[in-house]
């Protein structure tokens, strides 16, 4: 077993190093395979990967043997050169794309084996198969369906009756779903299981699958579901008390989002009179509570990178979400799949509430996605200098002169403050009218404070003033005046517990979990040895896929966390949680931060593009007035110009998207 | 309001407090105030830009106590009337120039020859006025702003120009600069600038004209106003409805002032162009040993047993906590076995009567499977987890996953609140105690939080500071923590959290109050709203849907049959592209052999549509040699 599975992970992942995703899947699927070859039904994700395992290997070696496989079905020679020119991805050429695609992505991993040859002995160590486990987690289709069944019968009852209120209100949603069970409710929505009756038979499903490429830790989203598999979904009843132009902006929201990784994919979403619903793919999930204590790094890191991807793409979109917080990241525990979900408040950044408000920073930028400070030459810094010194000077006045206007008829400002408790941003706190990604990433930051700290919730006052407070009282009055100057404000205060310079993050994270820096154990000796230098000279990340996840490794169990590990998660925290927006990590760059880093290609090679941008970004557009996507062909034989679905026709990395491959220009 | 907007309020800080309002003020944290600012502020008295506050500081101080002091001699009251009347003649001048000159800075436009940290002052004040400021120097330019000397002027026409300009524009009472101008140092550009009339300004000038139109400069502002100003100008300007409150130590009668001896938090818009952000006040509620003040602000305690680092670490609470959470463990363990238990029973009467409605006939076998190991492992626990068909959730907390899952923390964050208040309501009394206490607390913050809202809250907070400040604490104090431990897990079966776990109250939409954006109308039920006439009546017109429908349209799920259709017609149309840019093509190519194939093209056109229809017949109708067709 040892031996075998190395061989089969070096032929299912296609960047082998990526092992805190792929590989305990991998593992797990060995497990089931061997054990219960066909009788045990399979969870559907697993099935997914099974599937996989099962064809891509032959796949593979039918390239390998240079035997072009014959799946092209061909109705007429003289379309198919134009078809193959431009492959429409219609359904009959849906086996030559994707045999495409595997070929494209071969070639790629063919890199990666060498760079990654003498990986195979750390698989090898990495491989202490849970197979207690990964047969206990079997959690099979069926039980799957049967979730309701383990709920309390009241709440059952409620559930059934709410079930059939909304089969009611959107009575055709029951002739493409069955519903089967509630996933959670909100304060806009609920959010119900179902099962996709006719995924098999009836849809085109390529929009929403998107096409990550393997290796892209999105992949398991392109992945189609196993024929014959239950397909479940998650259907959110939006509130018919919500106004239909929020509605429509969450929609519009989600439907820019397709193909971003890492992020609720919408299937379609229909109305009937006032009542909206929206079908997403579903996604298991464990509750943050139960794991966020102790958890390993490599988890951290999973569920980090696969935030901050969905930041990344959804922020090169224009969208902030405004809401991220571990409720609305619905993470796989497991198999370290996350999704962001929940945009029922998320909006366009650049859209200033309020223009008679100036910050003394750039609006985003596309080169400056948390825009940029106004350089000091360009200000009247005599009028800010003169202001702080006001407010200062407020600070040490008794408190009975210090006042403001009782009846102030000044226009109140109006920034956005959308967005949950404990994870608003200072600039939010601040009202800045112009914010940007920047407070997506501070949430961010904040569940990385969580991990760290061991504690969950930390900030939860209720208002923003108390909130500032709290985050002040942490960071210290100087940062918090540098932060308000930002935003054009003025910070005063005599409270004692603000000082003068506060602590920085990795101070609280050492006051509030002292364990995780004492009895720091050895780095893994056996490890570094074995582990490849990577290109970027990074042997870490490395180190890191050698932490196993399970507790059965050698690793000493008195401290979790290795100090390398620890000293680049505080360094990222610092980053995450800077309280000047604009010195904030953009969440590209915390991809690319060492704690977050991977050897290969980097995330730029698997960021998918939004329209207009990517190799072929020119021939993408969106129509002026229907704003539906279009995307242009230009070839020796005629120009044209398609309507597209959006998710589809996206760009990755270096690559043109699917549509423009057999393009002349980019052959 | 207007003039609040426009006018900058940092003159507040205006330091030079005067000896005589320090000494009223006699605290010791003015003197203390005075040492931090003495450094920082320009003791220096520039310019005055407004007659009336150009007042001696002797004579100011004067004033004040003549103001408060009992009837004064008439002699006084006959210069004082006369130096008044001279103060209002010279204050409608001041009022025409300032109006004159403000009407034409919108049609001015200015080039600025002077270094740059001169101008960005400047050209703020003189945006704030309307002028328009240019990089690109052209005839288009009005103001020519140089603290260069001015070159002696070639002849009397340009003078001339200058003054008739001048004088068509406003009676001015400067002084041209170009006047006084020597001879060294000229410019091209400013030798242009005469040609053209354009007027030329010094910054003095400048700063002169913009002070004057109300734009005053920093530094004026420092020195020159607070205790310096009259009383008059002082009350003048408040009848006009301006805050005068230069001296940030005098106190102001429309101002809200924090409590004495209490710590606050003040967050204000530096350009005072929007109302105060946040205020917030905490009284002092006593002193700890070493001195320090204790009130209800937040303090980093950061203990490591302490459930969150603001809550101070009390042994005792501790303790009692996980008593309570191990008591309310196996409350919910004994719950969970009776409940099984319950269900079994429950599925006995259900084999033998009816099928449910979503209980399909793989449920029923299930849940048959269930029972039978339910029956077998009632009392060992490991077994029955290990079934993996049965899981009780830990109690005494809440998920904080799935779809945002309300009671989380949702709440507050929005307008509309609802399902967490109802939770709380209706199933308060099923919850575990510890988990009460903090539903109970969600009720008072969504209520709170759905009354709350923009400048209400500020104010709100403001004036009810200390009420809601302790409040908060109190709330923050019983928040239900997460549990310090969980039941071992190992060997246990591990599945969707999301489904099973969270015991979600009953969301009762019934009781839900909220808000409907559609009606915009509050509404205690839910469900009574939703079917009421109005609403119902906005829900079936369609045209309140018309822009949310479009993009409904373009993420309709579509079928595969669609998706095939819709490629035959690109098929199709490509096709027919094809096919006419064969014709065409040939078409030249005939074009070019016009002798040869005059007979054949005649021929084709009448076949024209025949080749579209029907692709056989194209290497028929025409006799072109296809080989040679690059494309084929």
């Amino acid at each position: 077993m040892a031996m075998a599975t190395p061989m089969l992970l070096s032929h299912h992942s296609s960047n082998p190093l990526e092992m805190d995703t792929s590989d305990e899947e991998a593992r797990y699927m060995v497990t089931q395979i061997r054990e219960t070859p066909s009788t045990d039904p399979l969870n559907e994700e697993e099935v997914d990967d099974q599937q996989y395992l099962h064809i891509t290997p032959k796949k593979r070696s039918v390239k390998v043997n240079g035997v072009p496989t014959p799946f092209r079905i061909q109705p007429k020679p003289a379309t198919t050169t134009t078809g193959d020119v431009y492959s429409d991805g219609d359904s009959d050429l849906e086996i030559v794309d994707d045999e495409e695609e595997v070929e494209r992505w071969h070639r790629r991993e063919d890199t990666f084996v060498q760079t990654a040859g003498d990986m195979v002995g750390m698989e090898e160590e990495m491989e202490v198969a849970p197979e207690r486990e990964a047969s206990v987690d079997a959690l099979d289709e069926e039980d799957e369906e049967n979730t309701l069944q383990l709920k309390p019968p009241e709440e059952q009852e409620e559930i059934l009756e709410e079930i059939e209120d909304l089969e009611n209100a959107v009575p055709q949603l029951t002739d493409d779903y069955k519903i089967i069970d509630r996933l959670g409710t909100g304060t806009f929505s609920s959010v119900y299981k179902a099962v996709d009756l006719y995924y098999h038979s009836k849809w085109h499903n390529k929009s929403w699958h998107g096409r990550h490429p393997r290796g892209s830790s999105a992949h398991f989203q392109s992945l189609p579901r196993p024929p014959g598999s239950k397909v479940f979904v998650a259907i959110k009843r939006i509130y018919v008390t919500s106004n239909p132009e929020r509605i429509k902006n969450e929609i519009v929201i989600m439907e820019d989002c397709l193909g971003c990784r890492h992020v609720a994919q919408l299937i379609t979403a229909f109305r009937h009179h006032d009542q909206v619903v929206a079908i997403m793919p579903y996604q298991r999930n464990e509750d943050f509570r139960d794991y966020f204590k102790d958890y390993p790094m490599v988890g951290i890191r999973a569920y980090m990178r696969c935030l901050f991807r969905a930041l990344r793409d959804i922020h090169a979109r224009d969208i902030v979400h405004r809401d991220v917080k571990p409720a609305n990241f619905l993470f796989d525990s497991r198999k370290h799949r996350g999704t962001l979900c929940d945009f029922g408040l998320a909006a366009r950044v650049g859209l200033h509430a309020y223009g008679g408000d100036h910050c003394f920073h750039t609006s985003p930028s596309m080169d400056a996605p948390h825009g940029r400070t106004i350089s000091n030459k360009d200000l009247n810094t005599e009028a800010i200098k003169i202001a702080q010194k006001e407010a200062r000077y407020k600070s040490m006045l008794p408190s009975d002169r210090v006042g403001y206007p009782e009846k102030d008829l000044r226009p109140v400002s109006k920034a956005n403050r959308a967005g949950t408790r404990g994870f608003r941003a200072p600039e939010v706190l601040l009202k800045c009218n112009d914010q940007s990604g920047a407070i997506d990433v501070w949430s961010a930051g904040m569940i990385l404070l969580f991990f760290l700290t061991g504690k969950f919730p930390l900030f939860q006052s209720n208002d923003d003033i108390e909130a500032l407070m709290e985050i002040a009282s942490i960071i210290g009055k100087k940062r918090m005046e540098k932060a308000a100057t930002l935003h054009n404000r003025t910070f005063a205060t005599n409270v004692p517990s603000v000082t003068q310079d506060g602590m920085t993050w990795r101070e609280f994270v050492q006051r509030n979990n002292p364990d995780l820096f004492r009895s720091q154990s050895p780095p893994p000796s056996a490890t570094p040895s074995t582990s490849p230098t990577l290109e970027d000279g990074s042997t870490l990340t490395a180190a890191d896929l050698l932490h196993p996840p399970d507790p059965s490794s050698s690793q000493s169990t008195q401290s979790l966390y290795s100090t390398t590990d620890l000293n680049q998660a505080l360094d990222l925290l610092e980053r995450l949680l800077h309280p000047s927006a604009t010195d904030r990590i953009t969440a590209r760059n915390a991809l690319y931060h060492p704690f977050l880093v991977e050897p290969g290609p980097g995330d730029d090679a698997f960021f998918p593009h939004p329209l207009g941008k990517g190799r072929c970004g020119e021939y993408h557009f969106r129509d002026a007035v229907t704003e539906e996507h279009h995307a242009k062909f230009v070839g020796p034989k005629y120009d044209e110009t398609r309507r597209m679905n959006a998710g589809e026709g996206i760009p990755i990395g270096d690559n043109v998207c699917e549509l423009h491959r057999g393009m002349p220009e980019f052959l | 309001m207007a003039a609040i907007a426009r006018r900058p309020l940092y003159p507040r800080v205006d330091i030079p407090v005067a000896p005589a309002a320090l000494a009223a003020a006699n605290s010791p944290a003015t003197s203390m105030a005075r040492r931090a600012l003495g450094g920082i502020i320009n003791l220096k008295r520039p310019r005055s830009p407004e007659p009336h506050a150009t007042r001696a500081v002797g004579e100011t101080s004067l004033k004040r106590s003549k103001a408060s002091a009992p009837a004064p001699a008439k002699e006084k009251e006959t210069t004082t009337e006369r130096a008044r009347e001279k103060r209002s003649t010279r204050a409608a001048q001041d009022d025409e120039f300032k109006a004159k000159y403000s009407k034409a800075f919108p049609s001015w436009t200015f080039y600025f020859d002077i270094a740059e940290h001169d101008m960005s002052d400047l050209e703020q004040r003189v945006a704030a006025l309307g002028g328009q400021i240019t990089n690109f120097f052209s005839n288009e330019v009005s103001h020519f702003i140089s603290n260069k000397p001015i070159p002696t002027v070639e002849g009397d026409t340009n003078k001339e120009n200058l003054a008739s300009k001048a004088k068509a524009l406003l009676r001015s009472p400067i002084k041209l600069a170009s006047k006084s101008g020597a001879s060294r140092g000229e410019d091209a550009r400013m030798r242009k600038a005469l040609q053209w009339g354009i007027k030329i300004w010094d910054t003095k000038k400048l700063n002169s004209v913009l002070t004057r139109c109300g734009q005053p400069t920093l530094t004026d502002l420092q020195a020159n106003h607070g205790p310096r100003r009259s009383l008059l100008g002082l009350l003048d300007a408040e009848r006009l409805g301006k805050s005068t409150d230069r001296d940030p130590t005098s106190r102001h009668h429309d101002f809200h002032y924090f409590a004495k001896n209490s710590c606050f938090v003040l967050v204000e818009d530096m350009s005072q162009k929007f109302a105060t952000i946040a205020a917030m006040e905490y009284p002092i509620t006593g002193r700890s040993s070493d001195g320090k003040e204790k009130g209800d602000w937040p303090v980093p305690h950061c203990h490591p047993m302490s459930r969150g680092p603001f809550i101070p670490f009390n042994e005792k609470d501790e303790r009692r906590r996980a008593k309570q959470d191990k008591l309310d463990r196996e409350r919910e363990k004994q719950r969970a076995a009776e409940e099984k238990r319950a269900r079994l029973k429950r599925m006995q009467q259900r084999r033998a009567t009816d099928l449910r409605r979503t209980v399909s006939m793989n449920n029923l076998h299930k849940a048959t499977r269930e029972d039978l190991e339910d029956e077998v492992a009632v009392d060992d626990a490991s077994k029955a987890d290990a079934s993996g068909l049965d899981f009780p959730a830990p109690s005494g907390y809440l998920a904080a996953s799935g779809n945002s899952v309300g009671i989380t923390s949702t709440y507050g964050t929005t307008s509309t609140v609802g399902s967490s208040a109802s939770i709380a309501n209706t199933k308060l009394s099923q919850a575990p105690p510890s988990l009460r206490g903090h539903l109970q607390n969600q009720v008072v913050f969504s209520r709170r939080a759905a009354v709350v809202d923009g400048k209400a809250e500020t104010t709100s907070k403001a004036t009810d500071s200390k009420g809601s400040g302790s409040r908060e604490k109190a709330s923050a104090s019983s928040m239900m923590p997460p549990p310090d431990a969980f039941p071992a897990r190992v060997g246990r079966l591990r599945k969707s959290k999301s489904t099973n776990t969270v015991r979600l109250p009953k969301r009762d939409e019934k009781s839900k109050p909220g808000y409907c954006e559609s009606c915009r109308v509050k509404f205690d039920e839910f469900k009574e709203h939703i079917n009421s006439r109005k609403h119902r009546k906005f829900a079936l017109a369609d045209g309140n849907f018309a822009e949310l429908d479009c993009v409904l349209a373009r993420v309709r799920r579509q079928t595969r049959e669609e998706i095939e259709l819709m490629e035959r017609h690109t098929r199709e149309a490509r096709e027919f592209e094809e096919a006419l840019q064969r014709r065409e093509r040939c078409f030249e190519e005939v074009d070019e052999s016009m002798g040869r194939y005059e007979m054949q093209d005649a021929e084709e056109e009448e076949e024209e549509d025949e080749i579209l229809l029907s692709p056989r017949k194209r290497r028929t109708g025409v006799r072109v040699d296809w080989e040679d067709d690059p494309m084929e």
